[in-house]
């Protein structure tokens, strides 16, 4: 992101806060999405984390990523919304009996949420057929041959994406061979 | 970290539905909108920074009480007239909560030879918004919870069916679920009572 449209992004001008966003608007939406488990919740702590972005941009350096600071913005404005939550969801359930079964979701630790932010950025980074490779062996725990089926794509091939795209996932974090704090 | 830990550890990342999930595609505009009309000074949306919202939750809070007693007399007769028609085995009158102070709602239980059939007429439950559901549950002394299905409905009659006994799970219990949400009770309850034996 260049110095040009943070500048800009400082003057509200409408065009940079979109090119702020389509940069960066997923990695606070996952973020959001870890903490608040809901889509509605999420999309607010995305509103109102470039919303706070905005509001404190004069601490916003021009000549630097702002990717560590919105990620910042991101995690406390959802955990924020977590806790107003929680909140709600505990006065409602003062008067509730003991034998009453609602469960509160305690919001991740802020590690985890780094590391899906860094994992998440990685992921945007791989070419969509690579991505789209991770996604099936990880999210859906599918093998190489039930990925291949389902892309219409031979075996092989899978397996060269695949490797490929591990390949970079593992460079590209390769600051996880740091313990993660 | 070692080499296997954080292979294991990106495992478990990369199987995160939320390193997957994807904002919808209003979410751009509004984000562009939410920012060029927000004031400049930060703006905490807490309750600590809007008392006279307070004083109106409190005046609400109170008719809502009004309203619900209203409501609970009428369920009351409503229940008796049951009883002499549709007889079901077990009854529960589910109260309302503060996430949805207007709502009340009754429930006959059947025992059938296919399992337990769960009428549930609801009133006054607040409209949901797009990808929300309600979920009816059973649950026992230990908490655990068994789902006896989701309805969007806010008000009328639902039949849902339980395959546990309302003898040993005798909480019932309604709660605003999100579509592609977290698995099991969402914790927003909006509707609870217990359920007796007729």
């Amino acid at each position: 992101m260049d110095a040009a449209t943070l500048e800009a992004f400082r003057r509200r001008d409408p065009e940079a806060v979109r090119a702020l966003y389509r940069e960066y608007g997923r990695l606070v939406y996952a973020i959001a999405h870890r903490v608040l488990g809901r889509r509605d919740l999420a999309e607010d702590a995305t509103q109102q984390t470039f919303v706070r972005a905005w509001q404190a941009a004069e601490r916003l350096d021009s000549g630097r990523d702002p990717g560590a600071w919105l990620a910042t913005i991101a995690k406390r404005t959802a955990i924020d919304i977590a806790r107003h939550e929680g909140r709600r969801t505990a006065s409602a359930l003062d008067d509730v009996t003991a034998t009453d079964p609602a469960v509160v979701t305690a919001a991740p630790e802020l590690a985890t949420l780094d590391a899906i932010w860094q994992v998440r950025r990685a992921i945007d980074e791989l070419p969509e057929d690579e991505a789209a490779i991770v996604r099936l062996q990880h999210l859906e725990g599918m093998t190489h041959a039930q990925i291949a089926e389902r892309l219409q794509i031979a075996v092989g091939t899978v397996k060269s994406r695949s490797h490929r795209a591990h390949g970079k996932l593992a460079h590209l974090l390769r600051q996880f061979q740091e313990p993660v704090a | 970290m070692s080499a296997d830990e954080r292979d294991a550890f990106l495992g478990v990342l990369l199987a995160d539905s939320s390193i997957w999930a994807e904002p919808s595609a209003t979410l751009e505009d509004a984000v562009v909108q939410a920012v060029v009309a927000a004031p400049p000074a930060l703006h905490l949306t807490t309750a600590d920074e809007h008392p006279p919202q307070r004083t109106k939750s409190r005046r609400r809070s109170t008719m809502a009480v009004v309203a619900v007693a209203a409501a609970v007399a009428v369920i009351l007769g409503a229940s008796f007239a049951l009883r002499h028609t549709t007889r079901p085995d077990f009854t529960a009158q589910l109260a309302s909560t503060t996430l949805a102070p207007r709502a009340h709602a009754s429930v006959g239980i059947t025992e059938q030879r296919a399992g337990f059939r769960v009428e549930l007429r609801a009133h006054d439950l607040p409209v949901l918004r797009t990808g929300e559901f309600y979920e009816a549950w059973l649950a026992d002394n230990m908490h655990t919870l068994v789902p006896i299905g989701t309805f969007s409905s806010s008000k009328g009659t639902v039949t849902l069916w339980s395959g546990v006994s309302p003898r040993e799970y005798s909480v019932v219990s309604v709660t605003v679920q999100a579509a592609g949400g977290i698995p099991g009770s969402s914790g927003h309850v909006v509707l609870k009572g217990l359920v007796r034996a007729r």
